[in-house]
């Protein structure tokens, strides 16, 4: 496809500056009855020349109308089911929205419907596409027969809406006899009975009355039978960790008491409803076995929490049980929240002996009576990585559904979540291939105590237009893992106010490149090498920056910061004067300001972000946009203390007697302050607290043993301290001890 | 009148006949001998006369006293019986020929028993006012002397008396010369004036204690552990007495006579008057009246039933229990009922009180020309069948359960509030309601019943406002100190509060939402005041042995749904009696406790008999209620009843609630107020939550409440001079009159009679068509004008400030 995405590219008018960037957030209607014509219009944001719209199946056909019109063939062999579409435009290839092909008639919603009066009439069954108004409901009127049953299924948040749908069914009377109007994590549904032969009305809003575009829906009023088997929202907790359709067993009762267990063979998969369920197994041989609860991440409104007993028999034969561990909720990788990968389903390992039976009671602290899977399994480390474009005005709060677009001398962001699975820690390199000439993006490892980071994408000023698929991966030794891609369902003006909701699309990470037009801005990062110093100290980096001369130029100030470094929870952006070229960035190590930096070796970069002026040609009103530029990656490396004390190991001492021993004191980063060392351990070997003066490069450790210090080679560690830039710093020394006469 | 004087009279005078039965009452369970133990020893008897036909009353005056020996004991003309020297005597009361006996035991009549401080001494501090929280009782004191309120520490009273200022306060050697006892009689300036006299009991009792050495007692003295009050009840004529005589029964199970003891306040001084012997003196004015008891942490109530004695006519039909407790009541106070309502009032009535707003003008006409004998019934299932029901009694547990937007997302209290709805649209039995909200888990969006718990947050506000809302038991004062007028300590309080101690919150998966959960752990509260931890325990029940791992609140919902919880289906149908009468039989409608009694308590039991045996079925109540022919009342007076507030004898009309008086004036002038966010047409009945009140100056100046407290007492029904001058001449309102889409301009358009259009107007308006006087007024008025639409808001707005508009009558 990336082919045909290329001609498209090549083929498009020379563009003024172009900063928008194609956002494809829905279509209207948003699905078709399989083997029909549909008239469909593309709803969304920079959608400017979009003559072409990409599905994941060549049997979606669509062929452009009059603007946003386009008339799309669902031929016969379409699956049933979601699908994705993307546009391509002006400016680039947008982000994917969901299109449904059905297989029930459809219907549209006429827009007059907004009272009970004037309800529209449906035909069942049928597929109703609407979209809720702002402070209106939409209603709908059907006749049923006595005790003919009916379903009514809401699709909205499976197809990316925000609405958060409530439904309302009144007999002819106006009597409401059933309503959804409690369902926020999922779509609401019904399944009824008509008490009598009449007519009914349906009645569909956003439970706090918001609405517009985004705001569709798919109502299917039909018999059970033929109710659409749409796949729930499911969080990306649940599609990173799938689960078989089935499980392999069922939760038998009574298994509500410790005394009355269910037995499983392992490995298990037991699916049953949450109560206080107990469930005991053994294995064959020692192995780490990984339980796991899978409930909350199907879209239930549960809390799983599980209890893992070790019993053991007395020697009077009486049997004991000790309690081992309780597992509650699983938390997303940090640094990676946006991502949504947490969960509050319980997981943990349990270190099993062979013939030992344990047991493991899992309750719900929501008492939801939810379904759920028990999972038991051998522990197998592995990880799988997350992706997702970031568009430029992304901050804490606000997130857009984006799509990665380079112009020339451009950069633009991927964020990438680790998602370490039964304790792998390995570091992790995510590597990007595929690129096109012109387009490069520097490799990075992801430390074991690290799983967030960010891959930045950056062009030449000479670079071609092209369009199509990139590859990222993961390397972790003999482990190679593709990223897959996240997309929001619909886009967040504020992560503390509206729900963020995460899903996968299937077909792949898109790039577009232009050269119709420069970025209006781009970092350079300091000379490549690894920038070093301790906790407490800083690193000075300069970086440059360069502006596009045929852009009016900046409002006013812009900024730079560094950001991307683990533990740098204070970004301090530098104010820049509007014609700056270059800039100092200073590292400050010290923790504070809610800085929490730990010694290792990781990637920070480089952003700038300003407010530009910008005309999307002569004609136009001239906006204020938000722009931002990244640097490559700069390595920066970490060290616990600015000394290195080396310490002869094995040092040796003999029972009851005394040994001097001589540490070697390196002081780096313009460090020259005094360093306190203490001895601790191993048992009976003792040391007076060591102050070694500023300036002494040598020192002299004084240790004594007791008559019955333990004899043989043990470690040992001395807890160093020193004070710097009004920091204290500890770090400890570990060397080996030997004990002998 | 002849005939009321006549009727008093002879109710004063039927021990003249022979049928009568005279009683005697020693305060002694069982028959047995009552006790005069020590030379202070008395004892308060009774003497009633029994009418076979009549209502019994109090002859303790009246009787001739006599004693058998006459040197064991002598009795005082009021009955008081106090000790003379050791052994058993005979009481005999006589009275016209009859006679009752009693018989009394004397023993250590020589000598003075050794008072207990806390048991005896402490409630005369109580009695006297000495630790009210007006004076020495108040946290800090009164001039630097400090007594616990209401003598519920009697350990630090006895501190404070005896060695604080270095003793100052009590002179053993000389007890009348005490700084207290001279304070007390007023022989020394003291602010609270003189409480006692010189040479009264109680003053003799707390010098005596004194020249004992001011003792603190022994802890294992026998200590009250209830009171029990004679008799209970009385249906008194007006301006006749009743002596009252209090007993305490000890831990010993003995009994003693506290009469004299206690401390006495009558709820309506206007009718009934208390000495502190506990002689209760009935006023001219009829009805019922309490006076309320308290011995330490006791309390009891004597309830009084003053007659009117009007002749009684015929009643209306008596359809229910209802009805049959109602009319039994009125007949005792011999109070004649209103007749029962025409039909255009009772429909516009109970379509007020169940749906919450005006019936329509179809309704009004279809209503009038049913000719279904049980039409009545009929609109009742259908109101409560609609939707509207749902919405207006969402609204009322709403405001209740607290479901204020504050800083929460929308979506919150939409939540809260939508499942209000649903619950109440189906009929959720309320059991099962307040179960679902008390041990809600979870968060909004999976389980909007967690709403409660958004919005309460603290542990402390949980357990007053469920032992408020749903057991009419206000405890807050139990937080510091015992309650002052019922049996609840700090212990209850803090063992009530243990419930809500594992209460914990997490994020949810909505942004500004918390999920609520039981965190594993025993479940206990601090009692402040003994520093030791307090496990669950139900009001009045034992500790809970829970495990870490169970829910306190499950219990807690367990023990509060029982059919056999004395405190559960009788909060609820007096909150919902108060709905659809003003009134609850209990006022305030949440503060049920033994010294506020119900005013018909056969009544309050049988709603909450009917209400348990329903299975806690709202509607069912709701319809019992509104069929009754109490309900249906006129509330057109009787020469009788004009006064009546508290016997149902008719109607009592009340101002409409704001959000059904604007709905109600959107109505009739055809033009809906339009909420920010909410649909066009929404009504203010079913607005979800308090944010709507700041933008609608109406809803303000009419009381809507703002949902920041779990008592109803927050809608104020209050009139004022802003609501009418908002009535009669605000932007609002004109622009509502004379709106082009408005009923005034389409009415001005119409080319029927200006007759079909006036009928129409009072049909939309007040549910009936007009008087011919009405009639010829308006036709005058419009005629005058015709064509004009002023001439039609005119019309609309004069009525609309009419009483019969504004009022449910």
């Amino acid at each position: 496809m990336s082919g045909r995405l290329l001609l498209f590219l090549l083929l498009a008018p020379a563009a003024i500056a172009q900063l928008p960037t194609a956002r494809l957030d829905g279509l209207f209607p948003q699905g078709g009855r399989i083997g029909s014509e549909v008239e469909i219009t593309i709803e969304g944001s920079d959608l400017e020349g979009v003559k072409e719209l990409l599905f994941d199946h060549p049997g979606l056909k669509a062929t452009p109308v009059e603007g946003t019109k386009f008339k799309l063939t669902i031929a016969a062999d379409v699956p049933a089911g979601l699908h994705e579409v993307r546009v391509s435009g002006r400016y680039g290839i947008s982000t994917s929205a969901v299109f449904v092909a059905g297989k029930l008639l459809e219907a549209k919603d006429n827009g007059a419907n907004r009272s009970r009066a004037a309800a529209m009439p449906l035909t069942l069954p049928v597929t109703v596409n609407g979209i809720c108004e702002a402070d209106a409901a939409d209603f709908y009127r059907f006749t049923a027969t006595k005790d003919q049953r009916i379903t009514v299924d809401c699709a909205a948040q499976r197809i990316d809406s925000p609405l958060s749908a409530v439904l309302s069914l009144s007999n002819a009377d106006g009597q409401e006899i059933a309503a959804r109007r409690i369902s926020m994590d999922r779509d609401p549904a019904f399944d009824f009975t008509a008490p009598a032969e009449g007519e009914y009305t349906l009645g569909i809003h956003d439970l706090t009355w918001r609405g517009g575009s985004p705001y569709h829906y798919r109502l299917t009023v039909s018999s059970p039978q033929e109710s659409p088997a749409l796949p729930p929202p499911l969080p990306l907790a649940a599609v990173v960790t799938p689960l078989p359709a089935k499980a392999a067993a069922e939760e038998k009762e009574p298994n509500d008491a410790a005394t009355s267990p269910q037995n499983l063979t392992f490995p298990a998969d037991v699916a049953g409803r949450l109560d206080e369920d107990w469930f005991s197994f053994t294995v064959d041989k020692a192995r780490t076995v990984v339980a796991e609860v899978h409930s909350h991440r199907l879209g239930e409104d549960s809390d799983p929490v599980m209890v893992v007993h070790k019993v053991t028999r007395e020697a009077k034969g009486e049997e004991k049980s000790s309690q081992l561990s309780e597992f509650d909720d699983t938390a997303g990788p940090a640094g990676a929240e946006r991502f949504r990968t947490g969960t509050r389903d319980p997981s943990g390992s349990i270190a099993c002996e062979p013939g030992v039976t344990y047991r493991i009671m899992v309750t719900d602290r929501f008492y939801s009576g939810s379904p759920y899977r028990l999972v038991l399994r051998e522990a197998k480390p592995d990880f799988q990585v997350l992706a997702m474009p970031e568009s430029p005005v992304t901050d804490g709060k606000t997130v857009q559904r984006w799509t990665s677009l380079l112009r020339r001398r451009g950069s633009t962001v991927i964020n990438v979540a680790l998602l370490r699975r039964d304790g792998f820690d390995e570091p992790v390199t995510l590597k990007v291939s595929g690129l096109p000439a012109g387009v490069s993006a520097q490799e990075i490892t992801l430390p074991s105590t690290i799983s967030a980071g960010v891959i930045i994408l950056q062009s030449t000023p000479e670079v071609k237009p092209w369009a199509g698929r990139i590859q990222i991966t993961g390397h972790a030794g003999s482990l190679t893992h593709p990223a897959r891609e996240v997309t929001p369902r619909w886009s967040v003006g504020d992560t503390g106010a509206e729900r963020l909701d995460m899903r996968l699309s299937t077909d792949g990470f898109v790039l577009a490149v232009t050269d119709a037009e420069a970025a209006p801005l781009a970092v350079e990062a300091p000379e490549p090498r690894v920038y070093e110093s301790a906790l407490a100290g800083s690193i000075e980096l300069p970086v440059k920056f360069i502006r596009d001369a045929s852009l009016k130029g900046f409002k006013g100030e812009w900024e730079a910061a560094l950001s991307g470094l683990p533990g740098l929870r204070q970004r301090k952006p530098v104010k820049l004067s509007a014609d700056a070229k270059e800039a100092k960035l200073v590292l400050d190590l010290k923790r504070k300001d809610g800085n929490e930096f730990q010694p290792g070796t990781f990637t920070c970069y480089v952003t700038a972000r300003g407010t530009i002026k910008w005309k999307g040609d002569e004609k136009a009103k001239e906006k204020e946009l938000v722009e931002a530029a990244w640097s490559a990656p700069i390595q920066i490396k970490i060290e616990p203390s600015p000394v290195a004390l080396t310490v002869p190991s094995p040092a040796v001492i003999a029972p009851g007697g005394k040994a001097e021993i001589t540490l070697k004191v390196e002081r780096r980063f313009g460090f020259n302050e005094a360093v306190t060392v203490e001895l601790a351990g191993p048992k009976g070997v003792t040391a007076e607290k060591l102050t070694i003066s500023k300036d002494a490069k040598e020192a002299k450790l004084t240790i004594s043993a007791a008559a019955d210090a333990a004899q043989g080679t043990q470690q040992a560690t001395l807890n160093a301290k020193c004070s710097w830039n009004g920091q204290e710093i500890p770090w400890p020394v570990k060397f080996n001890l030997e004990v002998k006469p | 009148m002849k005939r009321f004087l006549f009727l008093t009279t002879f109710l004063a005078l039927p021990a003249a006949y022979a049928e009568t039965k005279l009683e005697l009452h020693t305060g002694i369970p069982g028959g047995k001998p009552a006790v005069l133990k020590g030379k202070d020893a008395s004892l308060q008897l009774v003497a009633t006369a029994v009418p076979s036909d009549k209502a019994p009353f109090d002859v303790t005056r009246s009787v001739t006293w006599t004693v058998e020996p006459a040197s064991v004991l002598t009795i005082s003309k009021t009955g008081v019986a106090t000790p003379l020297t050791d052994g058993t005597a005979t009481v005999i009361a006589t009275s016209d020929g009859t006679k009752a006996t009693a018989t009394i035991n004397v023993t250590g009549a020589a000598s003075w028993r050794t008072a207990s401080f806390t048991h005896e001494i402490v409630p005369l501090f109580t009695k006297y006012g000495c630790n009210g929280g007006g004076c020495h009782g108040k946290s800090e004191g009164q001039n630097g002397f400090k007594l616990s309120l209401l003598g519920f520490e009697p350990g630090e009273d006895y501190e404070h008396l005896v060695f604080e200022s270095r003793g100052r306060r009590l002179f053993p050697a000389a007890p009348e010369n005490s700084l207290l006892m001279l304070k007390a009689t007023g022989e020394m300036p003291h602010g609270g004036g003189a409480r006692m006299e010189r040479g009264t009991p109680d003053y003799l009792a707390l010098v005596r204690w004194m020249e004992q050495g001011a003792p603190p007692g022994n802890p294992d003295d026998p200590h009250p552990v209830s009171i029990s009050v004679f008799p209970p009840e009385r249906l008194l004529q007006p301006e006749s007495t009743q002596q009252l005589q209090v007993t305490a029964q000890y831990s010993d199970d003995s009994f003693r006579d506290i009469t004299t003891s206690v401390q006495y306040d009558s709820a309506a001084k206007d009718m009934l008057e208390v000495s502190s012997t506990g002689l209760v003196k009935a006023a001219k004015l009829t009805g019922d009246a309490a006076v309320m008891i308290r011995y330490k942490e006791m309390a009891g109530v004597f309830r009084a039933t003053i007659p009117l004695g009007a002749p009684m006519g015929e009643f209306p039909p008596e359809r229910n229990f209802i009805d049959r407790h109602v009319f039994a009541k009125l007949r005792t106070l011999g109070l004649p009922p209103s007749a029962v309502c025409d039909d255009a009032t009772f429909l516009r009535r109970v379509t007020l009180d169940i749906a919450g707003r005006v019936p329509t003008t179809t309704e009004a006409e279809s209503f009038a020309a049913d000719k279904n004998p049980d039409k009545r019934t009929a609109l009742v299932d259908r109101l409560l069948a609609s939707t509207d029901y749902a919405e207006y009694f969402a609204g009322k547990w709403s405001a209740l359960l607290r479901n204020k937007r504050g800083n929460s997302p929308a979506r919150t209290t939409y939540a809260f509030h939508g499942w209000l709805r649903e619950s109440l649209n189906s009929n959720k039995p309320y059991d099962q309601f307040v179960r679902e909200i008390l041990a809600a888990s979870g968060s909004i969006s999976g389980n909007p019943a967690t709403g409660w718990y958004r919005a309460v947050t603290k542990s402390q506000d949980q357990l007053q406002d469920v032992a408020q809302v749903f057991c009419g038991q206000r405890l807050q004062c139990a937080q510091c100190h015992h309650h002052p007028y019922e049996k609840w300590s700090q212990q209850d309080y803090y063992g009530f509060a243990a419930f809500f101690s594992t209460v914990a919150r997490k994020p949810a998966d909505e942004p500004g939402e918390e999920a609520v959960f039981n965190q594993w752990r025993d479940a206990f509260a601090l009692n402040p005041k003994t520093q030791k931890n307090v496990k669950p325990t139900p009001l009045g029940g034992q500790v809970l042995a829970l495990k870490p791992q169970d829910d306190p609140r499950r219990s807690l919902a367990s023990w509060l749904t029982a059919p056999e919880n004395p405190f559960f289906a009788k909060m609820l149908v007096n909150r919902y009696w108060k709905h659809f009468f003003g009134r609850g039989l209990v006022e305030p409608e949440d503060d049920m406790r033994v010294t506020n009694p119900a005013t018909n308590p056969e009544l309050m039991d049988g709603l909450a008999h009917h209400f348990t045996e329903s299975k806690f079925n709202l509607k069912a109540l709701v319809r019992s209620i509104c069929l009754s022919s109490t309900y249906q009342l006129s509330s057109l007076p009787n020469e009788h009843n004009a006064t009546d507030r508290q016997n149902f004898s008719r109607f009592f009309p009340r101002r409409l609630p704001a959000e059904v008086l604007l709905d109600a004036i959107d109505t009739v002038t055809g033009i809906p107020t339009k909420f920010a966010g909410q649909p066009a047409g929404a009504r203010a009945v079913a607005l979800p939550d308090d944010s709507f009140n700041a933008g609608n100056y109406f809803l303000t100046v009419f009381g809507r409440p703002d949902n920041t407290s779990a008592c109803e007492c927050e809608r104020s029904q209050d009139s004022s001079l802003a609501q009418s001058l908002h009535l009669l001449n605000s932007k609002g309102l004109q622009e509502k009159l004379s709106g082009a889409e408005g009923r005034a301009a389409a009415l001005a358009k119409d080319k029927a009679a200006p007759e079909d259009r006036i009928r129409r107007v009072f049909l939309t308006l007040n549910a009936r068509t007009p008087t011919a006087e009405e009639t010829k007024k308006a036709l005058d008025y419009v005629t005058a004008r015709e064509g004009k639409p002023a001439a039609w808001e005119d019309l609309i707005w004069a009525l609309i400030n009419s009483k019969e508009f504004l009022f449910n009558h």
